[in-house]
């Protein structure tokens, strides 16, 4: 059974963003500084239960503290997420209006998308829950978001106004911003695995960006071309998914053999770097 | 935050998702009700008559405007499913045909010509026809009205938008009310027809595609403009500069015969959006002149007379499409938007 000092600091714990590794190394630090204040006090004469009690209300309330880590980890996130959220929502109802009442398309399944999107990156800013994989369902969402957005930015173009598109532009710059800081910031004493973690996330992050970005140009350029779906579209999507493929085989590759996920990894940058040549060095040469 | 503010945000926003559905709901515009305003559909008679094709919440009307002779009306409206197109003047302006279509080709391919009377203002059917009509254009010298007709309306590869196509050209007798076939192309696309003013021959735009034989050679094809005369349409062949390597999109040919009046891209070696402007060319010299310098998308060259060029030019080019009607008097080169009185 676990010890009074045991649950107090898992509560802290449960309050952060952090990964299963980097929890274990702040439930030790915790539990340590916790325990060797417990001893102090008993030293000074206290039982071993009142010094539990003195030590846990000495250093505060558990979610308070839990909290107050989080922000020191990760300072300025809650605030961006927020900046995020109510950008979006504002972003939302007005290009929705715009394409309502200037070109007569209603895009109420995008907006509803967007709208529950937005709210869940507010209340994931200031939700204490701890039944959460917080890190987790953030990134998750952030991912959604940015691909809810890329389809966004279409809706401002051809409206005549040039804020629209600067505004989704922001939007999808914030929230690819927040989702390096999630992804990549992280605490602990396991820096080999965190720093090979960090860039393994960062190559596949940047090249998400580049080839998700260009699939769903693409995609929207044939729907417009066409005028509807074409099995050829499926496969446009194919970098995409085995871009995705790749990513989930270097995280589990990363446990065992190092080369072998830096090695996957170069694969869609390699991709990339060859589409940008083919794209743009005739333009430089000539 | 207090969780009843998080209450009150999360209420906020769902009320707000429900009243932007419901606007959705009740504002949406389908695609027949989406055009509004002047489209890029008229003619100009020798007596500077303009009859023009203006849409109301998709309902498009035939109008006629001339603002000298104070004529200013509304000739007929249709259906929201419906497309006027092509309102194309006879040689005295007395009369104006027209075609009308169904905006979605795919559920009906047909299309039927009608003529207006201008002095009775009498719209009477001429002819419906089971192929799609694309353009019309009277013969300067017999009773007869020349049309594209397209056979198909699809798209042959999957990378392709859909459009009209196996295109040719037909002439419809007013007095023996019976088409004939005129030519035997089944182009992969044709527009602009103009028959030359003695009647003979008949100018139109059409991809340079007669020696392409494989499918990389059809690809490098470009768009230029044919004369094929009328009584052998076999023979037929390229009057632009069968070099230029620009697409001509469009053109009309001058009253006097000799001159053509063409729309191309004007930057093509930009990066950017492609604009469109009007080029002059001169049939014997050979040699091409800017025209319009809007730096949008001008196009829908008519004439009037051998010194008034009208067009269209797209001033939300490439957005939202806002066409205005403009007349250059070709002499001084002094150009003027005409007001129309239903834009």
């Amino acid at each position: 059974m676990k010890s009074g000092l045991e649950r107090f600091v898992e509560n802290i714990v449960r309050h952060t963003d952090c990964s299963k590794e980097e929890k274990e190394d702040l439930y030790e630090e915790l539990l340590i500084h916790l325990q060797m204040s417990r001893g102090q006090l008993m030293e000074d004469g206290l039982s071993k239960e009142e010094a539990e009690k003195k030590a846990m209300a000495l250093f505060g309330n558990e979610g308070e503290i839990g909290s107050q880590i989080q922000q020191a980890m990760f300072p300025y996130r809650k605030e961006l997420m927020f900046t995020l959220s109510v950008t979006s929502i504002l972003y939302t109802v007005a290009a929705y209006c715009l394409q309502l009442f200037w070109e007569g398309n209603a895009f109420i399944m995008w907006m509803v998308v967007s709208m529950a999107s937005s709210s869940f990156i507010f209340y994931l800013a200031v939700n204490k829950s701890v039944h959460l994989n917080r890190k987790r369902w953030i990134n998750s969402t952030l991912v959604l978001h940015a691909l809810i957005y890329l389809y966004g930015g279409m809706l401002s173009d051809g409206l005549s106004l040039t804020i629209l598109p600067i505004a989704a532009g922001l939007v999808i710059l914030l929230n690819l911003s927040l989702l390096y800081l999630t992804s990549l910031n992280s605490f602990g004493s396991s820096q080999a695995l965190n720093r090979d973690s960090k860039i393994i996330h960062a190559l596949n992050i940047t090249a998400g960006i580049f080839i998700i970005g260009a699939t769903l140009f693409i995609v929207g350029g044939s729907l417009i071309m066409i005028g509807g779906f074409s099995p050829i579209m499926l496969a446009f999507c194919l970098p995409a998914l085995i871009w995705i493929g790749l990513y989930i085989a270097q995280v589990k590759a990363l446990k065992k053999n190092k080369r072998l996920a830096y090695g996957l990894a170069v694969v869609p940058m390699l991709f990339i770097v060859g589409i940008l040549l083919i794209a743009f060095l005739p333009k430089l040469m000539y | 935050m207090r969780k009843r503010y998080l209450y009150l945000f999360g209420g906020l926003v769902l009320t707000l998702t429900a009243i932007l559905a419901v606007m959705g709901f009740k504002f949406e515009k389908t695609e027949q009700e989406k055009q509004e305003g002047l489209a890029d559909q008229y003619d100009v008679s020798a007596q500077d008559t303009v009859a023009y094709v203006s849409y109301k919440r998709g309902k498009p009307g035939l109008y006629i405007f001339n603002n000298k002779l104070d004529i200013e009306e509304k000739v007929i409206e249709f259906e929201n499913s419906k497309s006027i197109i092509d309102p194309s003047f006879s040689s005295d302006g007395t009369k104006v045909a027209f075609i009308t279509a169904n905006k979605n080709p795919e559920k009906d391919l047909s299309s039927t010509v009608h003529l207006l009377d201008l002095r009775t203002k009498e719209v009477t059917e001429l002819f419906k026809s089971e192929n799609m009509v694309t353009e019309l254009d009277f013969s300067p010298v017999s009773d007869s009205l020349f049309f594209l007709g397209a056979g198909t309306f699809g798209n042959y590869s999957p990378i392709a938008s859909k459009r009209t196509h196996d295109l040719d050209v037909f002439e419809y007798k007013l007095a023996e009310k019976e088409t004939v076939q005129r030519t035997s192309l089944k182009k992969y696309s044709m527009t602009s027809l103009n028959v030359s003013p003695d009647g003979t021959s008949i100018f139109v735009q059409m991809d340079d595609d007669l020696d392409a034989d494989t499918p990389e050679e059809t690809f490098e094809t470009k768009q230029r403009v044919f004369q094929i005369a009328l009584d052998s349409p076999e023979d037929l062949h390229v009057v632009t500069d069968p070099n230029k390597e620009i697409d001509i999109t469009e053109l009309i040919l001058a009253p006097s015969g000799n001159e053509i009046i063409y729309q191309s891209i004007s930057n093509p070696d930009d990066d950017g959006t492609y604009k469109y402007e009007l080029f002059s060319y001169h049939l014997e010299s050979k040699k091409e002149h800017l025209v319009t310098h809007f730096g949008n998308f001008v196009g829908r060259p008519r004439f009037s007379s051998d010194v008034s060029l009208y067009f269209i030019a797209d001033k939300n080019w490439p957005n939202r499409v806002d066409n205005h009607l403009y007349r250059m008097d070709l002499k001084t080169k002094e150009i003027k938007e005409v007001i129309l009185p239903e834009k």
